[in-house]
């Protein structure tokens, strides 16, 4: 079926539906549990709000680091200089990170389903299991019942002239003291576009093809006015082909991930504090195979995990948390000798001291991991913030942080080495926060980091063979800056964002004598790296423009092959007009503007110029309770 | 007016970022330009690459003056060589460098210098033989022996194999093929394209030769988690056993060759090692030369002068070396050569 067809059968199906609402029907008590909760002095960052307005990987147009083989094919992510494995990325209180390759690839969890996507640097006390050396990403569904006031549809629909496809629906509705969203999203890479072969002809093919389907539904219920119940549901079914690479004549390689993830969470106010009980369930089955070269991997990944936690006020100023999780994780596969099942206890406790000094906060966050194979060090993270003007802070932390090895490290045939150490460091944060900086700049920030991270866990070769083994040190540090804008003149609303980050990253120790890479840059970690989204809004029509500017990737660690830098310019224009209860917004979009022949993984080719559109229609029909 | 300023302000620095980053720029590759190549005066290095980074190149070195090509084969092509470089087979003043995960063998002749061509939709190649016409060529995958035609230089057919086939050498007009997937040695009939013998072999047996009184030595590097050693077998030309030596090495031996008088098998093992290949037993093993300290020996070559070539894949990621050796293990020479170096091959 086309997709404009399935579109148009979707749009008749909702319409009907939206028609037999009566749009008086919902109604929803003002109740909200009323308490003191325990967040970090530093906020997390919000890179994504929700919405898809590029035919780009999700999360492309952020501060992460993307390692892209194809348009919804396989990408990893990482920030600050660290490897894709020390990254997290969060969904309920759920660890989603693949424990047999330690990563997560992003292009399976479409951000645009979620009402925000938050990157958090370091470990973070209301995510459990993080504390890795990266960050942590943590894909955001709200469960606050004043946006489930009445009934919101948006579905939309795009396609590119790669005959690439996206059609995805967000609805929530709100019955009594209930609130349910339900969201699908339906896409099809074909991916077919143009690229310049090492000699020197161009031509269009397709580069791997991928479809991903993606559901979620999201129960929110006011039990009572101090009591209530979330109910998160995901079913996935990705199936993609690993395209070849510039130099392969074919690659008959493909994928198929599944995966039905379910997490609850009950929260009982007693008093002045809250406990909470989050059980969730996550079963990922993983297949791999190749026919030509008859490798073949099947692999069920199930977790489960229950957390409990409390937090409140012992004493007045003194916000605590304590929480407990337990994690079974267990692994059914043919690549392994063995399967796998580890059980994790996760304890951990969480202190804020608000005030003690004039505009002066303190916290402090402990944990600590017991499990069978490797318990965790005491964790620690220390955050402390002034605030001398209503309008700025001042912020610091502190922490160290581990990572065990993945399983694959383990257990892989032969080769898999059981005697792995955990890596292990410290890293530490500072930055200052202005708000309404005028001339309608809206905030200015600027962080400077450092990490350290020691037992550095590298596969390396011996001969042919390889081999993974603790190798080497890394010292990361560097600085990101960002400006926020936001201006009217007249008619015409100017908002932009900038972000600027430098980074050195490097090895400090030899993994072996004469090791080239030593004091370099790390592979695929640029220097410099700018960010910068520019909205311009008159009356209905918006002109949006993201910019992503890269400085040198290596690829190699001696750095004789690298990427060059790389400009990347989306732009899009669109159009809102209104149809009786329903807005409607029409854009045209242009990725990659200048025509950029660019590679987000060495050899592998990404689209060129590319011509786009989107409709969304959108139902609004809710009902504010004041 | 303020307004206007800001907006023109940030105007100027959204240009700014938008059209004052920098260009890229491709390699200047460009490279040495020969007429020909005169026989006896270079070793071509074959430098793997890193896999799936597409890396792979033929690297040219003049003995005379040491100078190093890196880029020799895409000075005389115009395109990069592919992804995993696995051999070089000469026929005549033709070279064909059979490239693995490219699944292609580039055609080059020397004389005058040319690019002829490409073999393409090879399964995944690995070795290179040729007899009457028609070249044979060993894959990695799909078991299969690939055939084909010299002059039209397609596959023009495949002959079945159980596993991985990688090196071959011929018996008369029959081919005997190593297995290391099997593992093991098979005689096959390329004419009636069967198999009519075998040899059972080690785990992971790659390496065969004829030697020069035609018997066969077959070298099996073991099972990779060191529980099956490496070994060394000796057959006569009709594929009986004369000998079998067991290696135990301090690690995984991945460098290994015949010497120019094809009478010792040398292998890396932390040291230069070596086994007498007599007529009908091979000795044990004994040191030739200490190695100075080697990050990743991967490869090991001689010329026809006895001169051994060590190759240093360092972390299978970089630029490797190539260390030269005389026959007593003076070091004469060391030079920085592609990404995974692995053979230097007298031209």
């Amino acid at each position: 079926m086309h997709q404009w067809q399935y579109l148009i059968i979707i749009l008749v199906l909702f319409s009907l539906r939206v028609e037999s609402q009566p749009i008086d029907t919902f109604e929803i008590e003002e109740i909200q549990i009323q308490t003191t909760r325990l967040y970090s002095l530093i906020s997390a960052d919000t890179i994504s709000a929700g919405r898809k307005v590029s035919s780009s990987t999700p999360l492309h147009f952020t501060r992460l680091q993307l390692r892209e083989n194809n348009p919804g094919g396989i990408t990893t992510f990482n920030t600050r200089g660290t490897t894709p494995q020390q990254n997290t990325i969060f969904w309920a209180g759920m660890e989603l990170n693949n424990p047999m390759l330690g990563l997560a690839d992003l292009s399976l969890f479409p951000a645009y389903l979620f009402d925000a996507v938050l990157l958090h640097q370091g470990g973070n006390p209301n995510l459990p299991f993080s504390g890795k050396p990266g960050g942590s990403l943590e894909l955001v569904t709200s469960s606050d019942p004043k946006l489930a006031d009445g009934l919101s549809l948006s579905l939309s629909n795009l396609s590119t002239e790669n005959r690439n496809s996206l059609t995805y629906l967000k609805s929530q509705i709100a019955l009594s003291n209930t609130s349910i969203g339900i969201n699908a999203a339906y896409s099809d890479y074909r991916n077919r576009y143009k690229f310049t072969h090492p000699n020197g002809t161009t031509k269009r093919q397709s580069h791997g093809r991928g479809i991903h389907r993606n559901s979620t539904v999201n129960i929110h219920h006011q039990i009572n006015n101090s009591s209530d119940l979330t109910l998160n549901t995901w079913i996935q079914n990705t199936e993609r082909q690993v395209p070849p690479t510039l130099f392969e004549q074919s690659s008959s390689a493909s994928q198929r991930d599944k995966a039905i993830r379910i997490a609850a969470h009950y929260r009982k106010q007693l008093g002045r504090s809250l406990l909470g009980f989050r059980p969730g369930f996550n079963r990922e089955v993983l297949n791999y195979s190749d026919p030509v070269s008859g490798e073949f991997s099947n692999s069920t990944i199930t977790t489960r995990q229950v957390s409990t936690y409390w937090t409140g006020q012992i004493i007045s100023q003194l916000p605590l948390k304590v929480e407990a999780v337990w994690r079974n994780r267990s692994i059914q596969t043919d690549a392994y000798q063995v399967n796998p099942s580890e059980d994790d206890l996760l304890l951990s406790a969480g202190l804020r001291i608000a005030d003690i000094l004039p505009n002066f906060s303190a916290a402090a966050y402990l944990r600590k991991k017991y499990s069978a194979r490797s318990n965790s060090p005491l964790l620690a993270r220390l955050e402390f913030s002034i605030v001398p003007k209503y309008d700025r802070k001042i912020f610091i932390s502190i922490e160290n942080h581990h990572r065990n090895p993945t399983l694959n490290d383990l257990y892989w045939p032969i080769l898999g080495n059981p005697d792995l150490k955990s890596e292990r460091g410290h890293a530490a944060e500072s930055g200052i926060r202005l708000k309404n900086g005028g001339h309608g700049i809206e905030y200015l920030s600027g962080k400077i980091f450092y990490r350290r991270t020691d037992r550095l866990i590298y596969w390396s070769n011996h001969s042919g063979v390889w081999k993974p083994e603790n190798l080497s040190a890394v010292v990361a540090y560097g600085l990101d800056l960002e400006a926020k804008y936001d201006h009217e003149f007249n008619k015409l609303k100017i908002g932009a964002n900038l972000n600027y980050q430098f980074l050195k990253t490097s090895l400090i120790e030899e993994r072996f004598p004469g090791d080239p890479s030593e004091g370099k840059q790390l592979p695929y970690q640029p220097e410099h790296n700018i960010l910068s989204t520019v909205s311009l809004s008159y009356k209905s029509t918006v002109l949006t423009f993201n910019q992503k500017w890269t400085s040198t990737r290596y690829v190699s660690s001696d750095h004789s092959q690298y990427l060059s830098p790389l400009l990347l310019l989306s732009a899009g224009i669109g159009h809102f007009f209104s149809i009786g209860p329903t807005t409607w917004e029409v854009s045209l979009f242009c990725d990659n503007l200048f025509d950029k022949e660019f590679f987000s993984v060495s050899r592998r080719p990404m689209p060129g110029r590319t011509l786009g559109i989107q409709l969304t229609t959108n139902l609004n029909n809710k009902r504010c309770n004041h | 007016m303020q307004s206007l300023k800001d907006l023109l302000g940030l105007l100027l620095i959204a240009a700014i970022i938008i059209f004052g980053s920098a260009c890229s720029s491709d390699d200047d590759n460009a490279g040495n330009q020969n007429e020909s190549l005169a026989k006896g005066k270079y070793g071509l290095v074959i430098n793997e690459g890193g896999f799936q980074q597409g890396n792979a190149s033929l690297g040219l070195f003049d003995k005379d003056t040491r100078e190093y090509n890196p880029n020799f084969f895409q000075s005389i092509s115009g395109s990069p060589l592919g992804d995993i470089f696995q051999s070089i087979y000469f026929r005549n003043e033709t070279a064909y460098l059979v490239v693995n995960n490219s699944s292609t063998i580039e055609i080059l002749n020397l004389n005058p210098l040319k690019h002829l061509g490409s073999i393409t939709d090879l399964p995944s190649p690995r070795y290179m033989t040729t007899r009457d016409g028609f070249g044979y060529v060993s894959n990695l995958f799909g078991n299969v022996i690939s055939v084909v035609g010299l002059e039209e230089m397609r596959v023009i057919s495949t002959m079945d194999f159980p596993g991985w086939s990688e090196e071959m050498i011929w018996l008369e007009n029959d081919l005997l093929v190593s297995c290391p997937s099997c593992p093991g040695l098979y005689l096959i009939d390329v004419e009636a394209q069967m198999i009519i013998d075998s040899v059972a072999t080690g785990p992971n047996s790659s390496f065969l030769r004829k030697l020069p009184n035609g018997n066969i030595l077959s070298f099996s590097t073991g099972s990779f988690d060191g529980e099956i050693l490496p070994s060394l077998l000796l057959l006569d030309e009709e594929l009986n056993k004369l000998d079998r030596r067991e290696i135990a090495p301090m690690g995984f031996i991945g460098a290994f060759e015949l010497d120019e008088s094809q009478s010792r098998f040398l292998y890396f093992d932390g040291d230069l090692m070596f086994i007498e290949v007599n007529d009908d037993h091979l000795s044990t093993p004994q040191t030739l030369f200490n190695v100075d300290e080697l990050t990743s020996a991967y490869g090991l070559s001689l010329n026809s002068n006895g001169q051994i070539f060590l190759t240093n894949a360092r972390d299978f990621n970089s630029i490797g070396e190539i260390i030269v050796y005389d026959k007593d293990g003076m070091l004469l020479d060391r030079f920085e050569a592609g990404v995974v170096p692995s053979a230097v091959v007298e031209y």
